[in-house]
């Protein structure tokens, strides 16, 4: 597989910065032109397929970028490897409208890497790969969407490091997931109107509520060394495990 | 009059003579860090576990360092998830592994490890510099560490990365920016809610506005106006003192006529 060179990325965002509305072909001659791109070195292939779940693309993207890390990819490649494997993707991870016309999700960050910490986990491609790398199949229930849908979930979860950990995941499945994994419970981030309160604020036991708790919770157990069960115990009320 | 705090859960702070963290920076690979703790009366078994967390906003490594027996045994870790030069801050939890809910016995939290430099200086910049592409705007304070702001300054003005550098090469730009920087990161820090008294003692910002304005920062009262107005009145004196300090007027009309 190949990385883009900085040029190659300069290229490409100035593409993606321009497709909203337009049916504008993909520039894939950016992963085949060497000023553009460049080759890694014992790198294994990217396959060529569409995606139909974000589970999908993650479960076959993440032991391919585990074998860059184990083959010690230097550091300063990673932005033109992530931005090739969304070019290589972008029909995947970037909606049309019914005309055909690109729709892009509102913000270049998930289509362009970004290494801000704020912004990074939105990469439509770095996102779902990393909480792949952390939750394995945990995640499926949390992934049966398109790819391009960055969703609550990943904004909730993958937004803070410290949520990303198997652990984690394992609790959020158990309360969140239908028990068929096929998807996961209503309302799960749902916001309401509480008395005398203007602003809408997290619904009890939702996946909102779960991150003020864990932040609190935090600041007394070592949270992510500890086991699914022992975490579930120390959940106030509020949160009990799907039906 | 100061805030009661309540410690139900007997989690101890770890004091500043109680741990050294060294920062040993490299301007074109990652970061690496140690950590020392020093013999002490802590009563601490010694099977609990050392835990080590490097962050920047909500980007986290975790690092098990081993067992509190062994805390002489303490090897460097490397900090691979952050970019060269980056603001990193630290958290040290010391755990109790035998617990299922791993309850913490101790911690310290926002922790500013003293730089090494390549060169071998060692630095304690109470302002980190962080070049970054931020549009039209010249400069912003970030609050990623809610106790310690840094300076981001647009990448296309200067590729700075530490304020020795600024004060050298863009003396204009120090000049018009670091008293704003002043005033904005002690009004922030004055209105937070920081959590008991030794931690608001032993902030750099706030250690540094005693300094210059010779005298400490106002504590928090009940009456919140007389809080406001004796808090505008420290941040005033402060940003003054440091005006004055480094004659920041003299070296700008200097700067200007030599242009």
């Amino acid at each position: 597989m190949k990385f883009l060179t900085e040029e190659g990325n300069k290229e490409y965002a100035s593409w993606v910065g321009s497709i909203e509305g337009t049916d504008l072909v993909k520039p894939s001659n950016l992963l085949e032109d060497s000023l553009f791109s460049c080759e890694i070195p014992n790198s294994p292939d990217l396959p060529e397929m569409s995606f139909s779940t974000k589970f999908e693309l993650a479960e076959v993207l993440a032991p391919i970028v585990e074998q860059l890390y184990e083959n010690g990819l230097d550091d300063d490649k990673w932005e033109g490897v992530w931005n090739a494997m969304a070019l290589q993707y972008f029909d995947s991870i970037c909606r049309r409208d019914k005309d055909g016309k690109w729709k892009p999700n509102k913000g270049k960050e998930f289509y362009i890497y970004d290494s801000d910490f704020t912004r990074f986990y939105r990469h439509r491609i770095k996102g779902p790969v990393r909480l792949y790398q952390a939750g394995g199949r945990a995640l499926e229930p949390f992934f049966q969407v398109l790819p391009h849908i960055h969703g609550d979930f990943e904004e909730f979860v993958g937004s803070s490091q410290e949520l990303v950990s198997a652990q984690v995941i394992l609790v959020l499945k158990a309360l969140y997931a239908k028990q068929d994994d096929s998807g996961i419970v209503a309302g799960f981030s749902t916001r309401k109107n509480f008395p005398s309160i203007e602003k809408k604020l997290p619904a009890p036991g939702t996946i909102r509520r779960f991150v003020q708790v864990f932040k609190q919770l935090k600041r007394t157990y070592d949270l992510f060394g500890i086991d699914p069960d022992p975490f579930m115990d120390l959940l106030p009320e509020e949160f009990s495990r799907a039906e | 009059m100061s805030k009661r705090s309540f410690n139900y859960t007997k989690r101890k702070r770890l004091g500043n003579s109680d741990f050294e963290l060294s920062l040993f920076e490299n301007s074109s690979s990652p970061s690496e860090f140690e950590l020392s703790i020093p013999e002490d009366d802590n009563e601490i078994p010694d099977h609990f576990q050392i835990i080590v967390d490097a962050y920047r906003g909500s980007k986290v490594m975790r690092f098990g360092m081993g067992t509190w027996g062994k805390r002489n045994e303490l090897k460097r870790q490397r900090l691979t998830a952050f970019d060269p030069g980056e603001n990193v801050m630290f958290r040290i939890k010391i755990v109790d592994d035998l617990d299922s809910k791993r309850r913490i016995a101790m911690w310290r939290d926002q922790i500013k490890a003293r730089s090494h430099s390549q060169d071998g200086n060692v630095t304690k910049s109470i302002l980190p510099v962080h070049p970054r592409d931020l549009g039209s705007i010249g400069w912003k304070l970030d609050w990623a560490n809610p106790a310690r702001p840094e300076l981001q300054v647009n990448s296309k003005i200067s590729e700075a990365q530490d304020v020795t550098s600024i004060v050298k090469n863009d003396p204009d730009f120090a000049i018009l920016v670091f008293p704003e920087v002043i005033r904005q990161a002690l009004t922030k820090l004055l209105k937070d809610d920081i959590e008991d008294d030794t931690e608001r003692q032993e902030n750099e910002w706030f250690q540094f506005g005693a300094q210059l304005a010779g005298i400490e920062a106002p504590s928090m009262e009940e009456d919140d106006d007389a809080y406001e107005r004796e808090s505008d009145d420290w941040v005033s004196d402060v940003t003054e003192a440091f005006g004055k300090n480094f004659e920041l007027v003299k070296r700008y009309v200097e700067f200007k006529s030599s242009e």
